[in-house]
């Protein structure tokens, strides 16, 4: 009788130290994979709440049909030129018709926190509004004024 | 005694069965609950690494745009994954009613949504009465609202 305590208890532990064997790296994989992504979305916030862009200026030059905006990065963090999305009354202008260039600063594709990026949009008639859109979704709009 | 033995022996396996059932029982059972874990740690990842952000001026025009009687607006992906630019991606409510004929189109090409790229959707909408309107946008998770007057 003895012995068929002990051997069937000692059956039960090995299937519990196998369940625990089988959960563990399960459970401790998750964990991780979720604070990882946690630890992510904490740095798109701060990257967020640091960047900034600015409208100076937009003007429509009516003889020459071309729309001129200036935005300048007020944030503390460095945009890609490539990532910037500019809207002229909610429309993205086709990029044959659209330049960009960092004011002063040559053929770069950074934007560093206090330079000019100018866009210059050949358009047929003069838009109201227009939108500069950087990294995280930050932006800023203005209205346009017409010469 | 030879007949008190068999006895035990018979109580000794059957001690032993009864065991490894309940052995195997629990470690099957552990098995299904940890393949959950992963899969459900994976899901909540990837709903914490996605985010979109309406990038519509709400000053300028949203409906009608083009003469058709549709809705246009601008989504960038402003989170940490790349998603498939297609309508199931996309859950698309103007004022409360789901939109099932969502067109959408990357802006510069492509089936992938990839991070800092924009999508242009575009859904029909003919005869929105003028006034206020509340466009929710739902990607893996992440809500979005936008405001506009017509």
């Amino acid at each position: 009788m003895g012995l068929s305590v002990s051997a069937s208890a000692g059956v039960v532990f090995l299937g519990v130290f196998l369940a625990v064997g089988i959960v563990y790296p399960a459970a401790a994989n998750g964990f991780e994979q979720v604070s990882e992504a946690r630890h992510d979305a904490a740095d798109r916030a701060l990257d967020r709440a640091n960047t900034g862009v600015s409208v100076t200026n937009a003007t429509y030059n009516d003889s020459t049909d071309t729309l001129v905006v200036d935005a300048t990065n007020d944030g503390t963090t460095t945009v890609d030129v490539s990532d910037v999305t500019l809207l002229v009354d909610n429309a993205i202008p086709a990029a044959a018709d659209t330049t960009v260039t960092v004011v002063d600063a040559g053929d770069t594709d950074v934007w560093l926190p206090g330079e000019t990026v100018r866009f210059e949009v050949d358009i047929a008639s003069a838009p109201n509004r227009t939108q500069v859109v950087v990294d995280h979704g930050v932006r800023d709009a203005g209205d346009v004024e017409v010469n | 005694m030879a007949g008190g033995s068999a006895a035990e022996l018979i109580l000794f396996i059957a001690a032993i069965v009864i065991a490894a059932s309940v052995a195997g029982t629990l470690t099957s059972e552990v098995d299904r609950v940890s393949d959950a874990i992963s899969a459900k740690s994976l899901d909540v990842s990837g709903e914490i690494r996605a985010d979109a952000e309406i990038i519509s001026d709400p000053g300028a025009q949203v409906y009608n745009r083009s003469g058709d009687q549709s809705v246009t607006i601008h989504v960038r992906n402003t989170g940490a994954s790349d998603l498939p630019a297609e309508p199931g991606t996309f859950d698309v409510l103007l004022d409360g009613e789901y939109q099932t004929d969502v067109n959408v189109s990357v802006v510069g090409g492509g089936d992938t949504w990839h991070r800092g790229d924009v999508v242009k959707l575009e859904f029909a909408a003919a005869g929105l009465p003028d006034g206020d309107h509340r466009l929710k946008l739902v990607v893996r998770g992440d809500e979005e609202v936008f405001r506009f007057r017509t």
